[in-house]
């Protein structure tokens, strides 16, 4: 069966893209692909999915990436009618929006009909096509165009649309699903039915990295502890929530500790708070190493995580982690690998931060126990292999 | 889990919620500790101990105590006005445009369209010209965090720091029986403070002589030494410790090669500052190279952090002049005869009987300055 290509297709790909999925899709491609897969990538042109903000497009429309060949095609911006609004605001509150109507609202997503059309002509080239992530016209589409050689990574979030009848329809139409973690899976078991396809394969991993955090306090003029955040600055992030609770707890405890945040998007700082707050922005990859091991907590509050590449760069950085408890995801990654604390509402985060400012012992501990754990489960070698598991499974049920 | 250990002391409500961790940190149950910690939320959530409002009522509160606010920062001034400009530097020319409910709000609606198309070309054509604008400066922006954040990042290990040289590059001088010595300078009941206090070897010294001392350092790297060391050491900028004492408040200080690294501007400062801080009782204990011996100053200059010697009576005179009452040298840190033997063989002068040169070459290695008010 190896010699076929295996076609990843996530909504946008390119070296500067970031976002969970689309970080997760470029780590395992580019692994495979140095194990001697035939991988390609098929995409739009998108750079930014914000519709407001996303005009700019990828000019190149092949293009090969660290090896991987990237094929994108043109994104359709189609126009978000009131309809399209009044949909997504009933999907949203969790009111019942019949099948046809959810195929209406799925259209206006990101998707590409030259794309679909390259898959429908080219299918008998490919020996699968893994669609990432599962809320996005190309997923969606793609997976009817080509649904014998489907597989899906979902990256699901327990959130409204997850609920919606189209993806039910789809995660029982593919050929086997891809989960991060065990608590997605379950997720999915509960909102699909247990008879799903497919098994945890476990995303990605990182490789071991070297970082100085010495260097990265120097440029930035960073003195004493500070609790970091990295990732996308927005509301379904929680990076607002993290703002808030950090100025309520410096007013509470009037400590000397910094918040540093880092990433694409924006948050609001107020105004008395920027000594205490400092938004670096966009950090490349160095920086963004080194911030992880000048850092003395990562905090990552978003409840929508399917894996979580924040908290596998904090511990293989050896630090401990302060997540949402209300994260199913994050939370199983805490407990399983005693790498951190977690929070349910303002005093827990007081008293968890207040704990790990207080004990750099247990601190370090911490942040050992969090790279001993992604040592254990998350090598791309079990990742990989879990992967061919999956596709194999899917071909035997196919008759292959 | 074993048995948890209470980490600090506390009373009333603190001690009765205190967060335990196990003793052996590699097996912490987080578990058990998250348990420790919602019982501890819980208690002072009762209690009333936590205040949390939204951001603008904090806002309004702190700007109210402090007025405006200025970052300490450049860089991070300058990462703030780019965050903020990158927010405001979007202008579209579009808005959003809608009518009241009356019957002639359909109308109202229609017409405010057609207004609105007409007006678009004129509008884009001014936005544009502002889009332009603001994306020069947010360009000018950008290219100043740039530089600054070039300069810091070869300022980085460009200089040899004290660290680099004494821990990464192994060529800091060991502990000798001066700091011993030195320790023993001040009286028993007095606890010493030491400033830039290193890797602590003084504090050690001091703690075997009976001394209580406390160290002061900036840098982090080498406070983490001490502290694994369990040596008492404060993390701050000795400067800055300096100048937040009161006057007459400090009984006790040793500086070790103080003059001898940073600016000469700052030793001048210090002086004056030890001056009017130290105790009317009280003494300055300073350990320095000697530079008339040579092979003691060939001997200082390979720890490649030191920029510099400074002569006794030059001290002298600066702590004279600072106001100290009195100022007292002494010369230790001698040659041993097996050290003089083993350096007369390396320098292939075995037979070297020249009172002077050996004098000049044998010159004790360090001098003691013991200033009192």
């Amino acid at each position: 069966m190896k010699g076929e290509r295996v076609a990843f297709v996530p909504p946008r790909y390119g070296r500067t893209v970031v976002g969970g999925a689309e970080v997760l899709t470029r780590l395992l491609v580019e692994e495979l692909h140095s194990r001697g897969w035939p991988v390609e990538i098929l995409t739009t042109d998108a750079v930014d999915l914000n519709r407001r903000e996303g005009k700019e497009r990828f000019s190149d429309q092949v293009e090969v990436i660290n090896g991987v060949t990237v094929r994108r095609f043109p994104w359709d911006r189609t126009r978000l009618t009131r309809r399209f609004h009044r949909l997504e605001r009933r999907i949203v509150e969790g009111k019942r929006v019949s099948f046809g109507k959810q195929e209406f609202w799925c259209r206006s997503l990101v998707c590409s009909e030259a794309l679909l059309s390259y898959l429908d002509k080219n299918a008998d080239d490919y020996r699968a096509f893994v669609f990432i992530p599962y809320l996005f016209g190309t997923t969606y589409w793609g997976v009817k165009t080509v649904p014998g050689k489907s597989y899906v990574m979902p990256c699901l979030h327990d959130e409204p649309y997850a609920r919606l009848e189209i993806f039910r329809r789809m995660m029982h139409s593919v050929r086997g699903i891809m989960f991060n973690t065990p608590p997605e899976m379950e997720l999915a078991r509960r909102l699909y039915g247990p008879d799903i396809p497919g098994k945890v394969v476990g995303g990605a991993a990182l490789h071991p990295y070297h970082a100085d955090g010495e260097r990265f306090r120097h440029i930035y003029s960073l003195k004493g502890d500070f609790l970091l955040y990295t990732g996308r600055r927005e509301k379904p992030k929680n990076t607002p929530l993290l703002v808030r609770y950090f100025c309520n707890f410096l007013e509470n405890t009037g400590r000397e500790v910094k918040l540093v945040l880092a990433g694409s998007g924006s948050v609001e700082i107020p105004m008395s708070f920027r000594n205490q707050i400092v938004d670096l922005g966009y950090l490349d990859e160095r920086d963004k190493r080194d911030a992880y091991a000048a850092a003395a907590v990562v905090c990552q509050p978003s409840v929508r995580e399917s894996l979580s590449l924040v908290l596998m760069e904090a511990w293989l950085a050896e630090v401990p982690c302060l997540v949402h408890g209300d994260c199913a995801v994050t939370r199983y990654h805490v407990e399983r690998s005693g790498g951190g604390l977690w929070f349910e509402d303002y005093p827990t985060f007081h008293e968890a931060l207040e704990f790990l400012l207080d004990h750099p012992e247990a601190r370090r501990a911490m942040g050992r126990r969090g790279k001993k754990y992604l040592r254990e489960n998350y090598s791309w070698d079990r990742i990989v292999e879990r992967f061919q598991e999956v596709l194999e499974e899917g071909e035997r049920k196919r008759g292959w | 889990m074993k048995p948890g250990v209470e980490q600090k002391e506390e009373k009333g409500l603190e001690a009765k919620g205190a967060v335990s961790i196990p003793d052996d940190l590699e097996g912490v149950d987080v578990r058990r500790l998250m348990e420790d910690i919602k019982r501890r939320a819980e208690e002072k959530r009762a209690a009333g101990l936590y205040r949390e409002l939204p951001l603008d009522e904090l806002e309004k509160m702190r700007l109210g105590e402090r007025g405006e606010v200025t970052i300490q920062d450049p860089l991070h001034e300058i990462i703030f006005n780019v965050e903020l400009a990158r927010h405001f530097a979007v202008v579209s020319s579009y808005y959003p445009i809608g009518a009241r409910r009356t019957p002639l709000g359909p109308f109202i609606l229609l017409a405010k369209k057609i207004l609105r198309r007409f007006m678009t070309p004129y509008m884009d054509a001014v936005f544009e010209k502002q889009r332009q604008f603001n994306a020069q400066v947010l360009k000018a922006l950008e290219v100043f965090r740039e530089i600054i954040e070039r300069e810091r990042e070869r300022g980085y290990k460009s200089g040899v720091d004290r660290y680099y040289a004494w821990v990464e590059l192994g060529l800091g001088e060991d502990g000798g029986g001066h700091l011993s010595e030195a320790a023993r300078r001040f009286p028993p009941e007095e606890e010493i403070l030491h400033l830039w206090c290193g890797r602590g070897e003084f504090l050690e010294a001091a703690r075997e002589e009976g001394r209580r001392a406390l160290g002061v350092e900036e840098d982090p790297r080498l406070v983490r030494i001490c502290q694994e060391k369990k040596l008492r050491v404060q993390q701050a900028s000795p400067l800055d410790y300096l100048e937040a004492a009161s006057v007459d408040s400090l009984p006790a200080i040793f500086l070790q090669d103080l003059g001898e690294r940073g600016r000469l501007g700052d030793l001048l400062w210090i002086l004056g500052a030890l001056a009017s801080r130290v105790e009317k009782t009280g003494s300055v204990v300073i350990l320095n190279h000697y530079p008339r011996s040579v092979l003691g100053t060939e001997e200082a200059f390979g720890d490649p952090s030191l920029e510099r010697l400074v002569h006794p009576q030059t001290m002298r005179a600066l702590l004279l002049n600072a106001g100290f009452r009195e100022v007292e040298i002494t010369f230790l840190d001698h040659f041993r005869e097996e050290e003089r033997r083993a350096w007369m063989e390396r320098l292939g002068c075995g037979g070297l009987e020249l009172q002077d040169l050996e004098e000049a070459l044998f010159a004790p290695r360090r001098y003691l300055v013991e200033a009192r008010r």
